[in-house]
């Protein structure tokens, strides 16, 4: 099973399953709506009838925003004028590498998890389809997602337990190496390499963890597995057994990701918008780049299920030859 | 000056030269040792007490003392306690150590031709004190009683044997890999003053003071090390044993810095304009920014002229630029003529940096290098001036700074073009946790409580000034002060030689002013109350929020077009403006120029019938949705 056959596959399958990627961004923008009614109704009573709202309404005002951030308390506290154009991306990539998880609100925390779990309830049905490649109608596609939904939640939970050994114990850790490695360094071009290096090697552990969850949810349904465990020891075994396949279309999926973000980056909207039009044109535009998102994730899922089912089918014995029974003379009787 | 030779062979003509000099002269002849990172030498500093008092003792700070542990004051202080050290190792503390010290002064004699010297060794007198906290662990000032006081008029001379540990830097000075930048490195006498008492502060949370004089240095170092200093270089010795010595001198400074490291690349350019002297600069560049050079003498050059321009002439005719090195801590630092500015290997142009902090801290070889106020006490009369000043400049010559930010550890910088940045302002700081109530200007500045030095040293008074400009008019105000500038040049201002001459200049009472915002820590906050409309009445109420008093304009606009321009001495808690008239009130601004820059909320100070806030709101709430989104995504992505 070849890596581009995978990838190639991967994409079609996303893309016939469309009707998924435009469901789950539904619920991404359900979930997100409620906090960016509290932004707005904020920032709406900060402005009042100030003269400050034409000001922003025309583009942005500083003066404004010092105003607003001295007042701020809870989830306002989270608004930042840089969250616009491509900021709407990096800055939550930043702190998201950093271990700073929602700005540690627990408003923006609960809204993640819902939306994780909401990942973890649909993954079931959405790898169902895939393995099974047909589009299932959505009562039987909700009942593929309750049936794998428990197994994806304890997998979940040990997943969770490798990303605190990476976040909470490995980053911290590799933090302090290229500290005390850089300790004496004065030339910011070699603290930069080292701090490339370091989230190099961090990037691809957290890929190889990513990549080894996505196996275990796939071999629980190829498998029929129901435990959390054993399918994390097969996508161990399958992932790492075949690293020259598995991860070479991680990355390649990986790089799919990065044209999307540059692609987006071009056409980001910034603080311009002057109409209501404008503005729905920069929502649009945000709202296409998370449907691509979730686009690829499928993406992702479509193209790894069909790496691994090359890979089991390679790996199964082969069949014992049918028996032939050639034309024999009649036995005479006697 | 006699000659250093002169001065070994005859010290009663090296005596009798000290009581002829105002000031404190310092003569430095040291060494570096870079593998045990330690300068060793001798300092002989010549005193002259001009005050109408005896001086007892001597007092010295030895600021480096500060870095000996974790228990001293500045290790415990407000600004430093929150810091952790625990990757401190024991070679990476500073100290400053006396070997030997003693005193020359003059014995009274038959021939006044011929005056007589007594050597004294004062080594085994030295003692530490703690005048502002008691800490016995602090030993950043140093005390030594003279067997007899020193007459009003008469002069000294102390010769000190020393050695300073350098640290790895925690705060202005120190050293990184094989970057030294050492500034109060060397025993430095406080200031005997005109009432009698030293002025000769622990180091804990503050900058410096000192005596103007004239520095004569002498700097051993590596041969193959780039060397820049205070002052001009006199001559370069090759000592053939691996080691040059550079000699430094500079008369009418009151601080000596320098810095050395093998990687240092100079440039130099020099300044010129039609009616400002000429000054050589000399740019002293980290590998890692090379091509920023450029940027470096751009806003020098735009420093030296705005501030030439307005305030008085930079007399030196030379000044050194300093590009610290990457995580040396040594950045952003002023000493008379030489400065350090601060820069990183990605910074786009448009951010400020190296562009901002340059021109500030060239700004302070006015305010700071020749308006000498004392930093221990009043931080905001060179803070606070610079500030208002790098702001005007950094306006006028490079425009507002973009919004940038930094990913990968800060390494990686994004400039956001549609995002202008509000220069250094007072929005926001209206809450009652503000930093502008945790202290009173007025406050010497070494004793400010936590969160007040830097609002109140930096931010308060640059608005302070920017208030008066607006109040008074430019041409004024700038009349005040150059005139301040002029008169107080090599001079050790306070805050009261300050506003006697706003007084005198602008033949204007400003105690009322003073007293709001110097002697209290009100804040200033006025606003727009509500609007209301009948068929016959208009009427607009504005609101003092704050505590602060000042007078301010009110423009009302009507919808018709008309315009009622109506001024409010502030006072009361309320005041109203009525119209019999029928056209609606389109629109209010209070304070309509912004003369009053202290105002701690501008979106309050204006109201607009037709305010699109619902549509701005909606326009920035659904930015931050889609912030929340990606980040829902990339956490999702990992389940």
């Amino acid at each position: 099973m070849g890596i581009i056959h995978a990838f190639t596959e991967g994409l079609s399958s996303a893309t016939r399953r469309i009707g998924i990627v435009f469901w789950l961004w539904i619920a991404s923008l359900l979930l997100a709506l409620p906090a960016s009614l509290v932004i707005i109704q904020g920032i709406d009573r900060s402005l009042d009838d100030s003269q400050m709202s034409q000001k922003l309404a025309d583009g942005y005002d500083d003066y404004w925003y010092r105003d607003f951030h001295g007042q701020a308390e809870g989830i306002l506290e989270t608004f930042h004028p840089t969250m616009i154009g491509i900021g709407a991306i990096l800055n939550g990539l930043d702190d998201f590498i950093q271990g700073d998880f929602y700005g540690e609100n627990l408003g923006l925390l609960s809204v993640g998890i819902a939306y994780l779990l909401l990942w973890v309830f649909a993954a079931g049905g959405i790898l169902s389809s895939l393995a099974d490649s047909c589009k299932f109608p959505f009562p039987e596609f909700a009942s593929k997602c309750a049936e794998y939904f428990w197994r994806y939640f304890r997998l979940a939970i040990f997943l969770g337990l490798g990303y605190w050994i990476l976040f909470g114990w490995l980053l911290p850790t590799m933090n302090d190496l290229v500290d005390s490695i850089t300790r004496e360094t004065i030339d910011e071009r070699v603290v930069f390499l080292w701090t490339l290096a370091k989230y190099g090697i961090f990037g691809l552990l957290l890929a190889l963890l990513n990549l080894t969850g996505d196996y275990a949810k796939i071999v629980c349904v190829l498998e029929r597995r129901r435990s959390a465990l054993v399918s994390l020891w097969r996508a161990l075994k399958i992932g790492f057994g075949n690293l020259r396949r598995t991860l070479p279309l991680y990355l390649l999926l990986f790089v799919l990701g990065i044209v999307l973000f540059f692609v987006y980056w071009i056409f980001a909207p910034g603080a311009g918008q002057q109409s209501y039009f404008s503005v729905a044109w920069a929502l649009i535009v945000g709202q296409i780049y998370i449907a691509s998102r979730i686009w690829l994730r499928v993406c992702f899922w479509g193209a790894q299920i069909t790496l691994c089912r090359g890979i089991l089918q390679e790996s199964r014995p082969e069949p014992a030859p049918a028996p032939s029974y050639a034309a024999e003379e009649p036995v005479a009787a006697e | 000056m006699p000659s250093r030779k002169i001065q070994r062979i005859l010290p009663a003509a090296a005596f009798i030269w000290g009581t002829l000099v105002a000031g404190t002269d310092y003569t430095l002849d040291v060494r570096l040792d870079a593998e045990g990172r330690t300068i060793s030498g001798t300092e002989t500093i010549a005193w002259t007490n001009e005050t109408e008092y005896p001086a007892p003792d001597l007092r010295f700070h030895l600021y480096f003392n500060a870095w000996r542990d974790k228990k001293t004051s500045f290790m415990t202080s407000f600004r430093t306690r929150d810091r952790h050290f625990d990757d401190y190792r024991e070679n990476d503390w500073g100290h400053q150590e006396i070997r030997s010290l003693i005193v020359i002064t003059a014995i009274p004699s038959e021939d006044p031709e011929t005056p007589t010297t007594r050597h004294t060794d004062l080594s085994k007198k030295i003692e530490f004190i703690q005048p502002d906290d008691g800490n016995p662990h602090d030993r950043t000032v140093m005390r030594v009683a003279l067997p007899e006081p020193i007459p009003p008029g008469a002069g000294v001379q102390v010769q000190i044997e020393f050695e300073t540990k350098v640290p790895r830097t925690i705060a202005r000075t120190g050293v990184r890999g094989d970057y030294y930048f050492l500034a109060h490195w060397f025993p430095k006498l406080g200031v005997f003053q005109e009432d009698g008492d030293w002025n000769c502060h622990q180091f804990i949370q503050t900058e410096f003071f000192s005596d103007y004089g004239t520095y004569d240095v002498s700097l051993r170092v590596p041969d193959d090390w780039t060397l820049g200093a205070t002052g001009e270089e006199q001559s370069r010795v090759d000592n053939k044993d691996g080691t040059a010595t550079h000699r430094y001198y500079q008369e009418r400074v009151h601080e000596f810095a320098w810095v050395t490291c093998p990687l240092l690349r100079e440039y130099k350019r020099t300044f010129e304009h039609p009616t400002l002297p000429k000054v050589e600069m000399r740019l002293l560049l980290m590998p890692d920014h090379q091509g920023q050079q450029d940027r470096y003498f751009a806003a020098t050059e735009a420093s030296l002229k705005h501030y030439g321009e307005w305030w008085g002439a930079y007399p030196y005719g030379h000044v050194t630029i300093v590009d610290p090195a990457y995580q040396s801590g040594t950045g952003g630092m002023e000493y008379p003529t030489f400065f350090t500015g601060g820069s990183r290997w990605l910074t786009p142009k448009g951010s400020g940096r190296p562009e901002g902090v340059t021109v500030h801290e060239c700004g302070h070889q006015f305010w700071y290098g020749l308006v000498g106020n004392n930093e221990f006490e009043d931080a905001w009369l060179d803070e606070g001036f610079n500030t208002y000043s790098t702001t005007k400049t950094s306006l006028a010559v490079f425009g507002e700074d973009l919004y940038e930010q930094r990913y990968l550890d800060g390494m990686v910088p994004v400039l956001f073009a549609d995002l202008h940045e509000a220069p250094r302002n007072v929005s926001g700081m209206g809450g009652a946790d503000s930093d502008l109530k945790k202290d009173v200007m007025a406050t010497p500045s070494w004793k400010y409580g936590p969160d007040a030095y830097g609002v109140n040293s930096y931010t308060k008074p640059a608005m302070m000034l920017l208030t008066l400009e607006r109040y008074l008019g430019w041409e004024t105000f700038q009349k005040a002060l150059s005139t301040y500038f002029e008169r107080w040049e090599f001079r050790h201002p306070k805050p009261a030689d300050f506003f006697d001459v706003m007084a005198e200049v602008t033949g204007t009472d400003l105690n009322w002013f003073w007293a709001q915002t110097y002697y209290s820590s009100n804040i200033f906050d006025y606003a727009v109350d509500s609007v209301h409309s009948s068929d016959e009445k208009q009427s607009v109420y504005v609101r003092r929020v704050g505590e602060g008093l000042f007078p301010v304009d009110v423009r009302v606009h009507f919808e018709n077009g008309d315009v009622a321009e109506e001024k409010w001495d502030g006072r009361g808690r309320w005041t109203q403006f009525e119209y019999a008239r029928a056209d609606k009130i389109a629109a209010v601004e209070v304070d309509p120029e912004f003369v009053l820059a202290l105002d701690v909320n501008r979106t309050n100070n204006t109201w607009m019938r037709k305010a699109p806030s619902t549509f701005a709101s909606r326009k920035w709430g659904l930015k931050w949705m889609i912030w929340l989104q990606n980040l829902m995504e990339i956490s999702a992505f990992h389940m």
